[in-house]
């Protein structure tokens, strides 16, 4: 349903991404793992149309690869950035109505911050604290929330465990799976590649803007080189 | 003498706090300080003299048609202006902003030349006398009307959906983007609604004046960008505080030192704020942007 084909994008004179091309099909969850510098987030951004690229980028067949962000998270994505963006002088509450902008009826809105507020218990006693006060754990939490407020169809995930306590990172792979459960189509991109391919069907592994492997997780967590640089070697 | 100035104070300073939220508005979105500003205060006092002096009224016809003017014109600022300079560096658009200033200020030189015009006297203008200080009913109006116009801008940017939206594109205009906000739309938006601010503010004083001249939003654009620095750029109430202090402080200069020193005022606060406190009364000093 989601599909990148042959994506090129850089800053300035320096290419970031040479050729990516992958696919995320319906109800599947694929990961792009790789090191730091490898192009991933780059790639959620281009396809949220936040970066300029080169190349196409086909949702449901359609190219929405010229559409600006906002018209893109119309057709059914949503995004979680890395660093978790969260609007930190809007209170929680506030944060999860700006993810559901798109949606104008207060009745679906109440359903859906219902929904939310049942898969993130934690967020409910905070509805009307400041984002930016919360714990990182909280912001991720509220960043995804946020983000599954728009009613996606697919659901773009950048670096979601990056900077947490250990707990809170196995919270967030068991959010990922609790939502793909939902129906919910996501694209994670991970540098934590061992929790990454623990959730996921297929994954995509990236090196300097290039896809070098692609296959399905079992696959990718017995193949050597992927031990040796993504994994510890240990697995 | 003392409650006289400050009656004088207040009546000026909400002038310019008026003004100061159109600039603080569009700077906490884009990071832009819209040096024509000014113009759409004198714009919107020209607009509210044309309907009066050629239809000859009424008068609410002629705030409409000054709320309805200036938030336009602010939307074609912004759309034939600064949106193609968006991605242009921080400086390109100050001085773009200062040329669209010059350009608005000798369009209105041509339209109602460089006369200073009177305003026509539509009420009444008596003025009362409290415990020896004099106030007219303007002076009571002013502070009035001021106040529901915060109170309505405060509830807009805090209440309503709208105001959200325009909150958390100001805070990250990207993520924003992100969640279906177009930021474009919310820009056009703060530059209507900080426009017609602007012109209403000039309808006021030109009221209050009983005349306008094409030049008139230089001193009063300065004055209000000094507050918006004065109450931290970006914050709503900090602007509307900051026009309230320079008013008094330039009311007091009049009263207390000489009304030559009236002028230098903004620019002694100015430099005081700057030394002492960059960020303002209000401000978190942000960088945004390039």
């Amino acid at each position: 349903m989601l599909q990148a084909v042959e994506l090129k994008a850089s800053y300035g004179k320096v290419s970031v991404l040479h050729s990516i091309s992958f696919e995320v099909k319906q109800d599947e969850v694929v990961c792009l793992v790789g090191s730091n510098g490898a192009g991933k987030t780059t790639t959620l951004k281009a396809v949220m149309g936040l970066v300029p690229s080169q190349g196409d980028v086909l949702f449901h067949g359609e190219s929405i690869h010229s559409l600006r962000p906002a018209q893109i998270a119309r057709r059914g994505i949503s995004y979680v950035p890395e660093g978790r963006r969260i609007f930190p002088h809007l209170s929680v509450l506030e944060n999860l109505e700006m993810g559901a902008y798109l949606c104008k009826d207060t009745k679906a809105l109440k359903n859906r911050l219902d929904q939310q507020l049942a898969l993130f218990p934690e967020l409910t006693g905070r509805l009307h604290r400041p984002g930016g006060t919360l714990s990182g754990g909280e912001q991720q939490m509220l960043a995804i929330a946020r983000a599954l407020m728009a009613s996606p169809k697919t659901l773009l995930l950048d670096e979601p465990s990056m900077g947490l306590a250990p707990m809170v990172v196995d919270r967030v792979f068991n959010v990922i799976r609790e939502v793909s459960r939902q129906g919910i189509s996501i694209l994670l991109v991970e540098q934590n590649a061992a929790g990454a391919l623990a959730v996921s069907d297929r994954g995509y592994v990236l090196e300097q803007g290039r896809v070098v492997l692609e296959d399905s997780t079992k696959n990718l967590q017995g193949n050597p080189g992927v031990q040796r640089s993504y994994l510890g070697g240990h697995l | 003498m003392f409650l006289q100035q400050v009656v004088n104070g207040i009546t000026t300073g909400c002038i310019y706090g008026l003004v100061a939220l159109g600039y603080t508005l569009i700077f906490g979105v884009i990071g832009l300080i819209n040096f024509a500003h000014g113009e759409v205060y004198m714009f919107g006092a020209f607009i509210a003299f044309s309907v009066l002096a050629l239809l000859g009224g009424p008068f609410s016809l002629a705030i409409v048609a000054v709320i309805i003017g200036t938030a336009l014109l602010g939307c074609l600022m912004d759309g034939l202006v600064y949106r193609p300079m968006r991605m242009a560096p921080r400086v390109s658009q100050l001085i773009t902003a200062m040329a669209v200033s010059i350009v608005l200020r000798n369009t209105a030189m041509l339209a109602w030349g460089t006369r200073t015009r009177a305003f026509p006297s539509i009420f009444p203008l008596r003025a009362m006398e409290f415990w020896g200080i004099r106030v007219t009913q303007l002076q009571l109006a002013i502070p009035v009307l001021t106040l529901l116009l915060m109170i309505g801008l405060h509830l807009l940017i805090y209440r309503t959906r709208l105001g959200k939206a325009v909150r958390a594109t100001s805070l990250d205009l990207e993520m924003a983007s992100a969640l279906g906000i177009e930021p474009n739309h919310i820009i056009a938006t703060i530059f209507a609604l900080g426009a017609s601010m602007g012109g209403l503010a000039g309808v006021l004083v030109s009221i209050f004046y009983g005349s306008l001249s094409f030049d008139m939003g230089v001193a009063v654009g300065l004055r209000a960008f000094v507050a918006c620095i004065l109450g931290g750029i970006g914050s709503i109430h900090g602007a509307m505080l900051g026009g309230l202090i320079i008013g008094l402080a330039e009311a007091m200069a009049v009263g207390y030192i000489s009304p030559g020193y009236k002028d230098a005022i903004a620019f002694l606060i100015l430099t005081l704020v700057l030394i002492a406190k960059p960020s303002g009364i209000f401000g978190v000093l942000v960088e945004k942007g390039g």
